[in-house]
């Protein structure tokens, strides 16, 4: 540490005279060291010197760092005149250190504040790394070993833009006094040139040494022979012969330009038959020497073999393998087949009856060694074969398209059995035989199938798993068979085969149908199958949506059914989407479904719906459809229609039978009690006018008229009576009684009073000491009408009233009565102002004053029931009489 | 490939055996080399069989006899080596100023190849007169050398020719010579050994 600062001040006592003039002129300030290269992680300091003034002390002085100024804590004063500062070095960023005095407000200051600053640019990098992993390669170049040597290594250690690591190659030739080879680079692989020789066994030493401004380092030197670093070109010319003598073997020559006494090659040989992918290498201990031809041996016949050829430094340990060479095919001679032909059959029905139509297919066999022309078949009925043991064989080309060949079809009866045998040849020699069952229908089931059979794909293939099956008998072998779309294939398993991939070609999104037959020494087992996909897609077609049946909130789709060669997988189901445009609701059923029932949705209001069909391996959406559900459910406008006449019809039945029990009372609100002028008295007062011939006949039907009654028909009825009271002047005259109280409001006018009926008078008669009382009973205009013989309009009659009841209150109030007239005017609205059309006032009074009682004229019942016996009133009255509403009335009244 | 890396060198007795093996098949390569470049030049300047050289050598050095020690065989192979190359490096000097350099052919590689590979294999050969215990010779001795060579553009030709016949020549007798070597070296240093110890048995 003291010598460090001894050092520091020896630098800075150096520093006045080594300071160039123009600094000493330009600057008052001076950092030293100047362009320092920094490590990362280290701490540096710097010495701010004030040089050539006394102005500025190191107190004055300041640091900064990249703009940041330097907390005074690390400031070391070294005298008045030179300041330390100590920075750690964490960023690896260039910055600037700079030392600056404070401002001051002397002139000094003022007119230098310029020369009053300096500053120096921190370099920071790392010190290099070793580099590691060193390797090199010297590669042929025609006959000879390139002098290019070319070398890689891995880079330690980082590195900054301002302090890079170069990488110097050193290589070499030992033994030798020379200087190493050399190249220097940025990168981590580089090439250098080893004179206009490649030193053979001469022994080279390589290394790499990274340097840069803050040191250098060497890598592990590398030292070998030369031999060591050589890769070779593969051997050329490298040709396979094929001799007919030798069905299973290859020779296989080859060339290398590289003379041997340059360098000793080994070489390492691999084949593989065509169209596989594992390479079969031969073993390098026969082929270590030094060998220009080799033979391959235990090849198939008639096979092509791919091979290739690589060689390195036969030297032990030394040099890299080189590449290998070009492929290079050859096809082994033919041999006898040395397998059975596969043999196979397809069942379908026949067109007879009880008959099945049997297809022999066959492929060739597996070690076919050669190109298989023909097969041999012969089929044999088992009863038949002890009496003409050697049936003739049948010699069938082989199919030139396809690997199956279709053999023959025969129609087989089904409780019959046959047995087939074939054999294939080649252009050397036949196959032997291959023999296959076709039991009788019946026999097919006593045979067991496997169990527990499982189809799946696995890594691009088929797979299939089984249990054995459950049977005595021994199963010889299995056919695995897959059938997809119209192709047929098969391939036969060990018998101790529990689980197999289908090796046979397979397209993706084809569902085949997979069976696995148990063979019992060539008898056919019963079948398992399973359908299966190798591999799974959307399917190729979405299902077809249509609406069934719509409702008010529900709606009820179909969809169509995907066929078999769009659906490229299992339909694992449905999902129904629907939507009235705001909100999408879905809806998954399962594959087995083709129609579904939307529940929920809003009346009259459009949906658009599409179904999605998926698969394991994607889906397809239908096109929208849309419909419209009903405003109103099915059977609910019926429903309102019967509701509303039922409430309807209820109401009418309600009121009738109101009417029917509740009668009394309404009787008596509308048509309140009128004193029967049939009743009254009051002889006929006014014998100057006839009366009625039927007036009698009124009784208590009188009321009715009254109301129903007008001005006019009011003055024809005094016309009419004028005439007809003529007629019956005689007999009214002597039987009815006036009123005799002229007094009455109501009998006010001068006209002639009528009594109503003929009982009136009777039981005037009879109560001839009671009071007498007027009434004015109007005629009805119907009724009346009817009971005259003619069609003139009927008078009012106004008899005088013998009835011994007191007077209405509106006779002897009349004030009283005619504000119920009013009230009731207003309660009968649609009843005509019909008094209101006489002429003269008094007319009018006299109308008004007839008005009052016509309030309270019984109408309704009693006039229809009146109605039908006006023809017939005189001689039906006297049993109408006590029906009369107001019979009670009477009996009512008779106690006053 | 399992690099091995070492700093270290391998013991004496093995860099002997490995240097004369080195050396050996260094002058096997030349030789082969050699001959090339003679069918090279042969070929180049259309010489026939019956053109022959002279029985007579260039270098001024006896063939090392069976009868001489080891040191003094390598250090014969050694200085007519290096008489060789000082030969060939004249030849080719001379060659490319008489006939114009520059050239890129098979024969000029060939003729830089041999050239380079008789200087590896006079390093082997130093490096085994040294194990020997021979000395080094630092300069090849040009005394009594045509190194000049003829001005006449035939003679120079076949100079150059002859020059090559004594590379290939030398080139056979070092590898004579390196074969002989190794049982030799082996016998030597057990000699040696056993006199050494000898030695220090008696002190």
């Amino acid at each position: 540490m003291v010598c460090a600062r001894v050092l520091q001040l020896l630098a800075l006592a150096c520093l006045g005279s080594a300071l160039p003039a123009r600094v000493e002129a330009d600057y008052y300030l001076m950092v030293v060291p100047q362009s320092p290269v920094l490590e990362m992680g280290t701490n540096f300091t710097a010495t701010c010197v004030i040089i050539n003034t006394s102005e500025v002390t190191a107190d004055d002085l300041y640091w900064t760092l990249a703009g940041t100024t330097v907390p005074k804590e690390q400031y070391t004063k070294i005298n008045g005149s030179a300041l330390n500062v100590t920075v750690p070095i964490t960023s690896e960023k260039t910055e600037w250190l700079m030392c600056k005095c404070k401002k001051k407000t002397t002139l000094f200051f003022i007119h230098n504040e310029g020369k009053l600053i300096h500053g120096i640019d921190l370099k920071k990098g790392y010190v290099p790394g070793k580099p590691e992993n060193l390797s090199c390669e010297a590669v042929q170049q025609k006959q000879y070993i390139s002098t290019t040597f070319s070398c890689e290594w891995q880079t330690v250690g980082s590195q900054t833009a301002t302090v890079p690591t170069s990488y110097t190659l050193y290589t070499a030739v030992l033994p030798g006094s020379g200087q190493p080879y050399s190249v220097t680079t940025q990168k981590n692989r580089t090439q250098v040139k080893l004179g206009d020789t490649f030193p053979h066994y001469m022994t080279l030493e390589v290394w790499v040494e990274a340097h840069n401004k803050l040191g250098k380092i060497e890598s592990e030197h590398l030292k070998e022979d030369s031999g060591w670093f050589v890769k070779t070109d593969p051997p050329s010319d490298v040709k396979v012969f094929s001799e007919k003598s030798f069905p299973t073997s290859l020779l296989i020559n080859w060339t290398h330009l590289i003379p041997t006494i340059r360098l000793k090659l080994t070489y390492r040989i691999r084949y593989r038959q065509n169209g596989t992918q594992n390479w079969t290498p031969v073993p390098l201990g026969d082929t270590a020497s030094d060998i220009k031809s080799f033979r391959l041996q235990d090849l198939q016949p008639y096979q092509v073999y791919e091979i290739q050829v690589s060689c390195k430094n036969a030297k032990e340990g030394h040099g890299y393998w080189s590449d290998w060479s070009t492929i290079v095919t050859k096809r082994t001679p033919e041999a006898r087949p040395t397998s059975k032909p596969d043999l196979w059959r397809v069942i379908a029905e026949g067109d007879g009856k009880n008959e099945r139509r049997v297809q022999f297919i066959c492929k060739d066999p597996v070690l076919a060694n050669g190109r298989i022309v023909s097969f041999d078949i012969k089929i044999q009925d088992p009863k038949d074969k002890v009496k003409n043991g050697s049936l003739e064989w049948k010699n069938i080309p082989r199919s030139s398209q396809g690997k199956i060949t279709d053999l023959k079809q025969i129609d087989l009866a089904d409780q019959k059995s046959v047995r087939v045998y074939i054999n294939a040849t080649n252009s050397v020699g036949k196959s032997d035989e291959a023999s296959l069952f076709i039991l009788a229908k019946a026999r097919e089931s006593e045979l067991a199938p496997v169990e527990e059979l499982k189809v799946f794909p696995h890594r691009g293939q088929l797979w299939l798993e089984w249990k054995p099956p459950n049977s005595t008998k021994l199963v010889s072998e299995y056919v695995v068979e897959w059938v997809g779309g119209a192709q047929i294939d098969w391939q036969k398993e060990k018998r101790n085969t529990t689980h197999t991939a289908i090796k046979g070609h397979l397209d993706k999104f084809v569902c085949y149908n997979v069976s696995v037959y148990p063979i019992y020494s060539g008898w056919i087992g019963k079948p398992a199958r399973k359908e299966a996909y190798l591999e799974q897609g959307a399917p190729l077609e979405a299902p077809i949506v249509r609406l069934h049946k719509a409702g008010r909130n529900q709606a009820t789709l179909n969809w169509t059914e995907i066929s078999q060669g769009s659906r490229r997988g299992f339909i694992t189901n449905y999902t129904i989407f629907y939507t009235s445009g705001t909100e999408v609701h879905n809806i998954t059923v399962p594959a087995n479904t083709a129609s579904y029932t939307l529940t929920s949705l809003s009346g009259n209001t459009k949906y658009d719906t599409w179904v999605k069909a998926s698969t394991i391996g994607g889906s397809k959406i239908s096109f929208n459809h849309s419909f419209t559900t009903l405003r109103y459910a099915p059977g609910e406008m019926e429903f309102i229609v019967v509701g509303v006449s039922l409430g309807f019809l209820f109401i009418v039945v309600m009121t009738m039978l109101l009417c029917v029990y509740k009668k009394d009372v309404i009787k008596e609100n509308f048509w309140p009690q009128i004193p029967d002028p049939g009743e009254s008295t009051i002889g006929n007062w006014s014998p100057d006018y006839p009366l009625k011939a039927d007036t009698p006949r009124e009784n208590g039907l009188s009321g009715i008229s009254v109301l129903d009654m007008d001005v006019c028909d009011g003055k024809c009825v005094f016309e009419e009576d004028k005439a007809s009271l003529s007629l019956k002047k005689g007999k009214y005259l002597s039987e009815e009684h006036s009123s005799g109280i002229g007094g009455s409001s109501c009998m006010s006018s001068p006209r002639q009073s009528v009594s109503d009926s003929d009982e009136g008078g009777d039981m005037a008669d009879t109560t001839a000491s009671t009071v007498q009382y007027s009434s004015v009973v109007p005629a009805p205009p119907s009724g009346y009408k009817g009971q005259t013989p003619n069609s003139q309009p009927q008078q009012a009659l106004f008899s005088r009233s013998e009835s011994t009841q007191p007077l209405l209150d509106c006779e002897e109030n009349p004030d009283v009565l005619q504000q119920e007239g009013s009230r009731q005017s207003q309660r009968s609205p649609p009843r005509p102002p019909r008094f209101t059309d006489g002429a003269d006032p008094a007319g009018i009074a006299e109308q008004q004053e007839l008005l009052e009682p016509l309030d309270f004229c019984p109408l309704g019942e009693d006039s229809e029931q009146a109605t039908p016996v006006d023809g017939q009133a005189a001689d039906w009255l006297p049993a109408a009489a006590p029906l009369s509403s107001y019979m009670p009335q009477l009996g009512g009244y008779r106690p006053q | 490939m399992a690099a091995r890396r070492t700093r270290g060198m391998t013991g004496g007795s093995d860099l002997s055996r490995a240097t004369v093996a080195r050396a050996t098949a260094i002058a096997e390569l030349l030789r082969y080399e050699c001959s090339i470049l003679l069918e090279l030049y042969r070929k180049k300047e259309s010489f026939t069989a019956d053109v022959t050289v002279t029985e007579s050598r260039l270098v001024s050095v006896p063939p090392p006899s069976s009868q001489l020690e080891t040191r003094d065989k390598l250090w014969c192979l050694h200085s007519a080596l290096l008489q060789c190359r000082s030969f060939l490096e004249r030849a080719i000097t001379k060659e490319e100023e008489q006939l114009g350099g520059g050239k890129k052919g098979d024969y000029e590689t060939q003729r830089k190849m041999v050239k380079e590979r008789l200087s590896l294999l006079l390093i082997n050969t130093g490096e085994l007169l040294k194990t020997a215990g021979g000395v080094m010779i630092l300069t090849p001795s040009s005394e009594g050398l045509e190194l000049d060579g003829p001005t006449i553009l035939f003679e120079l030709k076949l100079w150059v020719y002859r020059i090559f016949e004594e590379v290939d020549y030398w080139t056979k007798t070092a590898i004579t010579t390196l074969q002989a070597l190794p049982s030799v070296i082996a016998k030597e240093r057990a000699r040696t050994t056993r006199v050494r110890s000898t030695r220090s048995a008696r002190r």
